[in-house]
């Protein structure tokens, strides 16, 4: 072993050095940083964290994502500059005969109650009165989109049927659990559940957005499937927004208290908070949650805070059953604001465009989105 | 660097971690902001100059992100920081850009024969002589990097104890513009 302190480090900066070597060169390394800082002086570090960080910007290789807002100003700049070009220019425009498109109206209550043999009851606004019974568990439709489940208190039924409440794009509907539990499901989406809850726990699974009030019992927890992630409960309020087309799936917790299981993660929340779990990263983070924003599907509107429009469009195609298309050139704009869920789609989507940064093609059911 | 991505602060070293291997920049820029002064206090003890100090935490950290998808790294983020200022310091001494000091008082250590021969002994002993130094950092860079090291903290408990003003502020402020756009039934671009 060498004992020459320049060949020491060159064979350590080299990594040829050998595990003795090392001990000794690190060794004396933490010797050094031990001793006595010398007097310190007064910098400024908020000034030098800023300073060094310019620097390394100016530095580092490009970094990989676009910057949306960037080009989103970029493009807005063009197209102010496109349309005051086109201004200047007299055309003769032949109006071309339009087609009398048919509305788009909005969504409403409708769903769809499927039970265990398969068999398909549509649910409409409208009748209401004793829909069918299932294994001594009376199921009656209110008015206003609302199912009831009347749970069966008898101890005899040991079989355990699961129905399903589905909802398809532009429906929403509320259901009555047999344990008095209430929940309200968004449109495109499932919420599947045993007639009668027996046994330790009391297990739904669900698809989409769902909103729920867990009757309180302490001696049957609830759980929530989803997906990817389990919600265990005692008695409490919360939102679950679990869509296939979406990165994550959030929980949010309006009152008392929740525990999500998502991969090998789980996380408990407190009533304003929420839990994303995101499928990519296979993680949960907990943050604070905007409670209007949740509520707002419920409360009959939509509400935006700097969302982009790519996720404004993916609600408003649930509610309204539409398609969406981009063009090549389409920049995500964020937005902010709220509009009433119960307008026609023409009126939505003409307010988004009054912002001059989005535009939209319609043709039937399809929008096409374009800077 | 003022708007900084109010997620990324309170992921844990770990996940940036992940986060900086997909070479997420947001990651990139709050590992910068949570790690700098401590490497940049210890790199001044070692080199005994500012400017030297500063060059070398702009050269480790422009090294750090132009190597973040290849990153394996086997112990911690600290650690690993850590490390990389070590290795920068003998660089220095290498080329004699530093004081000849170091290499006399590295002769003598030489001589005495005493040392710690295991790596992680080392290694920890290192990473508790550096976060001592978080004591002599300013308020705000300390309570950073010890909230960041507690891991059970959820949001709303950090952005209480940072950032009440805000909090309020925020809240205040999207409060009236939202009692404004429910009245007007518009969507602006923000």
């Amino acid at each position: 072993m060498s004992k020459i302190p320049e060949e020491l480090i060159q064979k350590y900066l080299n990594h040829t050095c050998t595990p003795e070597e090392r001990s000794i060169l690190e060794s004396w390394y933490n010797a050094m940083a031990a001793t006595e800082q010398s007097e310190q002086t007064n910098l400024d570090y908020q000034e030098l964290e800023k300073t060094i960080w310019k620097e390394l910007h100016k530095k580092n290789k490009p970094v990989k994502k676009i910057n949306w807002s960037l080009m989103g100003a970029a493009a807005a700049c063009l197209l102010i500059c496109f349309l005051v070009y086109q201004t200047r220019i007299p055309t003769v425009v032949e109006e071309p005969a339009k087609p009398i498109l048919s509305k788009i109206l909005p969504g409403g209550n409708k769903a769809e109650l499927i039970l265990e043999d398969g068999a398909v009851i549509p649910l409409v606004d409208g009748t209401v009165g004793l829909l069918a019974t299932e294994n001594g568990v009376a199921i009656t439709q209110h008015g206003s989109g609302r199912l009831v489940y009347h749970g069966s208190h008898s101890e005899s039924v040991t079989e355990v049927k699961f129905n399903t409440l589905r909802t398809p794009k532009g429906g929403q509907y509320q259901i009555d659990l047999p344990d008095g539990t209430r929940a309200w499901l968004n449109a495109a989406s499932s919420l599947k559940f045993p007639t009668t809850f027996n046994g330790s726990e009391r297990r739904v699974e669900l698809m989409g957005e769902v909103y729920f009030e867990v009757a309180v019992n302490k001696h049957q927890p609830f759980k929530v499937v989803s997906q990817d992630q389990t919600i265990e409960v005692l008695g409490t309020h919360f939102n679950v927004n679990s869509y296939p087309n979406e990165m994550v799936t959030t929980t949010t917790l309006f009152e008392g208290s929740v525990k999500v299981s998502a991969s090998t993660r789980t996380a408990v929340i407190q009533p304003g908070e929420e839990s994303v779990f995101n499928r990519n990263t296979q993680q949960i983070k907990i943050q604070k949650a905007n409670l209007e924003e949740v509520k707002a599907w419920r409360m009959g509107y939509f509400q935006f805070q700097n969302e982009a429009i790519s996720s404004i469009m993916r609600k408003l195609s649930r509610w309204y059953n539409m398609e969406v298309f981009y063009t090549k050139d389409f920049v995500d704009q964020r937005f902010n604001g709220s509009v009433s869920r119960f307008e026609d789609a023409e009126k939505v989507l003409k307010m988004l465009e009054y912002t001059g940064t989005v535009h939209f093609k319609r043709e039937g059911r399809r929008i096409t989105v374009m800077p | 660097m003022d708007y900084r991505l109010t997620a990324y602060k309170d992921f844990t070293d770990v996940e940036l971690l992940e986060l900086l291997t997909d070479c997420d920049h947001a990651a990139y820029e709050e590992i910068y902001h949570r790690y700098w002064a401590l490497l940049f206090k210890h790199a001044k003890h070692m080199l005994g100059n500012d400017e030297e100090a500063k060059d070398l935490i702009q050269d480790l950290f422009i090294a750090l992100w132009s190597k973040a998808a290849d990153l394996a790294i086997q112990s911690s983020l600290s650690s690993y920081l850590y490390g990389m200022v070590r290795y920068k310091v003998f660089d220095l001494i290498d080329k004699r850009k530093i004081r000849n000091g170091h290499l006399d008082s590295l002769a003598t250590f030489i001589g005495k024969g005493e040392y710690t021969t295991e790596n992680t002994l080392r290694e920890n002993e290192l990473s508790r002589i550096i976060e001592r130094e978080i004591a002599s950092l300013p308020a705000k860079m300390r309570e950073v990097f010890e909230l960041s090291r507690k891991s059970h903290f959820t949001y709303q408990q950090i952005s209480t104890r940072m950032e009440i003003s805000d909090q309020t502020v925020k809240k205040q402020i999207f409060n009236a513009l939202k009692i404004l756009r429910l009245k007007l039934g518009s969507i602006y671009f923000f």
